[in-house]
């Protein structure tokens, strides 16, 4: 199982760091699953990016993703089903 | 007063009006010549051509369409505050002049005390406080108009697209800013729109102020005849009337709108006006007056406090006018019932639109080639181990069959990716987008009384400014309230909006299609959209199933809430048929996704909508879009 430390990406995402590892697969695989995060924040349901990557490591990858107090914040808020006068 | 002294007075005063008029147009003239002056040189001298002398189509020369703003925002301003200036003085000058006349018939005593109220009828009628136009005043109306800009901005952006001539654009220029000896300039041609007669009617309404204290019911058609008066001005100059038979003017030709014989008289372009005077004068110039004695106006013109509007100031001052074609007129909380359906008109796309549409079926075929190439490398692999089990791999033989036909269909993949990157290469669509979303854009009224409050915490300001610019032209129209103020939240997480409050809840990191997405949700507001977009909606996706996003495999790990659902009605995106439910909203929708889908859509890729889905286009179209 793989974890990864999901603000460690947006940290990537923020600077425009480059991704640097000996294995290229791994390189392979965050610069797409990057690619596609930023895409999907411009589509609904109009994620920030820190969410679209949750749900694409977490859901489509399956990936065993811990969440930072913030992100948890975060996916509450998005999954919260209260307020019926909200439109997205 | 003799004969001579009057007729003497009379004369000065037509001598007057015909000097302000000129005055006001002299200005305007020198206005065109400064306009074109400066965008033959800070637009035209820095275009960028080819060797032919043609204008280039890049992203240069569009980015230089701006440059016509700030040459509007600087040259006008200045110019501007002549106007008013001019403006003010021309009307004090008319307003004295009425003082004297009406001060040498019935003497000072009388006629100063009314001065101070003719002044205020007249700033009331123009919005004019302390010498400053208040804004959507009828001065401020009418300076402000940025038509004149809008025309000048499509050319312009005609000229980079059609890659015309330098020379020959700058003559095109030229007629629409200057005119020629057909055609009047630009701002001469929205004067005489907008505020045709002017003076002539600030002096009848000011002279009928003062007249109607002084209680006068004869006048005199004044203003002489020239070569060009129309029939009504000819029977009519130099005679005297009763108000009575006033009241019944009809000059049959030239009629305005809303005809008001007291400030209209002759119609369009007349220059004739009534000098008012007393009963004993009226006889002495043989009018028969004690037919008129007893004899009362049916209906007594009020003074006029307010202008008689041109009727493109009906329509800005006046949202609540129901008018089938332009939804923007309808009032904000117009009952469903009495909201008819809207006439749609098709849209008929320019040149490089159409083009750009036959582009984008030639590139379908390409992506077709592609994808069907990518789905038989994929599949080779498979079709060998279902024929020779899944060691085939192991057998030399078979796998040399194996890895020849997979280079070639490799050969087939590479050569279909690389024939469409080339022709997405050739045929740039971003700036095909952008041109025309410019120009549609530019062709939209900016007069709105649409704020943003908020705090902007987030490093790039200038997409919100742009965003909210361009959502004030869209929305033009369509809040009528005053004060209206969109309430911009930044929060991270989820981009929502909220419509009783009219905000928009925003993650710092918001693309810019997003803020027009969320903004977008916010014209359900008004009615006339809500009943519209809800009809479309509820037509498209009648009879359809509802289903979950999160239960649909292609939404898989796109972060829907289990309570989110959707009709499938054809549309581009399935998120477009989302439903929002509560009984106590029109047929049941609290609100859609029609219009903010649509507009976000719009704003981004129009050729591409147009494509998806035509009907769709045309509702936004329709709704925010057209001019």
């Amino acid at each position: 199982m793989i974890t990864i430390k999901l603000n460690a990406i947006t940290a990537i995402i923020d600077s425009d760091l480059k991704i640097i590892s000996e294995s290229k697969n791994l390189i392979m695989f965050l610069t797409d699953i990057i690619e596609e995060a930023k895409k999907r924040t411009e589509e609904p349901p109009f994620l920030p990016i820190e969410l679209a990557l949750f749900y694409l490591l977490n859901d489509v990858q399956g990936m065993e993703i811990i969440p930072s107090e913030e992100l948890k914040e975060l996916i509450l808020q998005a999954e919260s089903t209260e307020n019926d006068e909200i439109v997205y | 007063m003799n004969e001579k002294d009057f007729q003497k007075l009379l004369n000065e005063h037509d001598e007057l009006l015909s000097a302000v008029e000129g005055r006001h147009k002299s200005l305007l003239t020198e206005k065109q010549k400064r306009i074109f002056q400066e965008v033959r040189e800070n637009f035209i001298g820095k275009l960028e051509k080819d060797e032919n002398g043609n204008v280039k189509m890049n992203a240069s020369n569009i980015a230089k369409l701006n440059e016509i703003d700030a040459i509007f925002e600087n040259t006008s301003s200045a110019i501007q505050k002549t106007l008013v200036t001019t403006f003010a003085s021309n009307l004090s000058g008319l307003i004295q002049s009425n003082a004297k006349y009406y001060s040498a018939i019935e003497g000072n005593a009388k006629v100063l005390p009314l001065l101070p109220k003719v002044n205020k009828a007249m700033s009331g009628w123009l919005g004019i406080t302390d010498g400053t136009p208040q804004k959507n005043g009828f001065i401020d109306q009418l300076l402000k108009d940025d038509t004149a800009k809008i025309a000048v901005k499509n050319m312009a952006m005609k000229i980079v697209i059609g890659q015309q001539g330098l020379e020959g654009a700058k003559d095109e220029l030229k007629t629409l800013i200057e005119g020629n000896k057909d055609r009047l300039g630009m701002f001469e041609r929205h004067y005489k729109t907008f505020a045709n007669d002017l003076y002539s009617q600030i002096d009848r309404a000011t002279s009928n102020v003062i007249r109607n204290d002084l209680k006068f019911e004869f006048a005199i058609y004044v203003g002489g005849l020239v070569e060009k008066s129309r029939e009504f001005c000819q029977e009519h100059n130099a005679k005297v009337f009763h108000i009575s038979e006033i009241l019944k003017f009809d000059p049959k030709v030239g009629i305005p709108p809303n005809y008001d014989p007291i400030h209209d008289l002759g119609g369009y372009n007349c220059r004739h006006h009534l000098r008012w005077i007393s009963t004993a004068m009226a006889k002495a110039k043989g009018k028969n007056v004690e037919d008129f004695i007893d004899k009362k106006p049916k209906v007594e013109p009020k003074p006029k406090t307010e202008p008689k509007p041109k009727e493109k100031e009906k329509e800005l001052k006046k949202p609540k006018v129901f008018k089938l074609n332009n939804p923007r007129t309808y009032s904000q909380e117009m009952p469903f019932d009495e909201i008819k359906d809207l006439e749609l008109k098709k849209f008929a796309p320019p040149k490089a639109f159409k083009e750009a549409l036959v582009k984008l079926k030639e590139r379908e075929k390409l992506a077709l080639k592609y994808n069907e190439a990518l789905k038989k490398v994929g599949e080779v692999q498979k079709k060998y181990s279902e024929k020779h089990g899944a060691n085939f791999m192991d057998d030399n033989e078979i796998f040399e069959k194996y890895w020849a036909e997979k280079l070639k269909l490799n050969e087939l993949s590479n050569s279909a990716v690389l024939k469409l990157s080339e022709f997405d290469a050739k045929h740039n669509f971003s700036e095909l987008n952008k041109a025309f979303i410019n120009e549609t854009i530019a062709g939209l009224d900016s007069a709105n009384n649409l704020k943003m409050v908020g705090t902007l915490q987030r490093g790039n300001k200038a997409i919100f400014e742009e965003a909210f610019g361009n959502f004030k032209k869209i929305a033009n129209g369509y809040f009528d309230g005053d004060n209206v103020e969109i309430k911009v939240n930044m929060k991270k997480g989820r981009a929502f909006a909220r419509l009783k409050e009219m905000g928009v809840y925003l993650d710092p990191k918001t693309p810019i299609s997003t803020i027009y997405h969320e903004m977008g949700h916010l014209l359900e507001n008004n009615n006339v959209v809500r009943k519209t977009v809800t009809d479309f909606l509820l037509k498209r996706t009648e009879g359809k199933n509802v289903q979950y996003f999160y239960k649909t495999p292609k939404f898989k790990g796109h972060g829907y809430r289990t309570d989110e659902k959707f009709v499938d009605g054809g549309f581009f995106i399935e998120y477009v048929g989302k439903i929002y439910e509560h009984p106590s909203y029109y047929k049941g929708r609290s609100a859609t996704e029609v219009v903010s889908m649509g507009i976000e859509r719009f704003m981004k890729d129009p050729i591409e909508f147009y494509k998806e889905d035509k009907e769709h286009f045309e509702l936004i179209y329709n709704l925010f879009f057209k001019k």
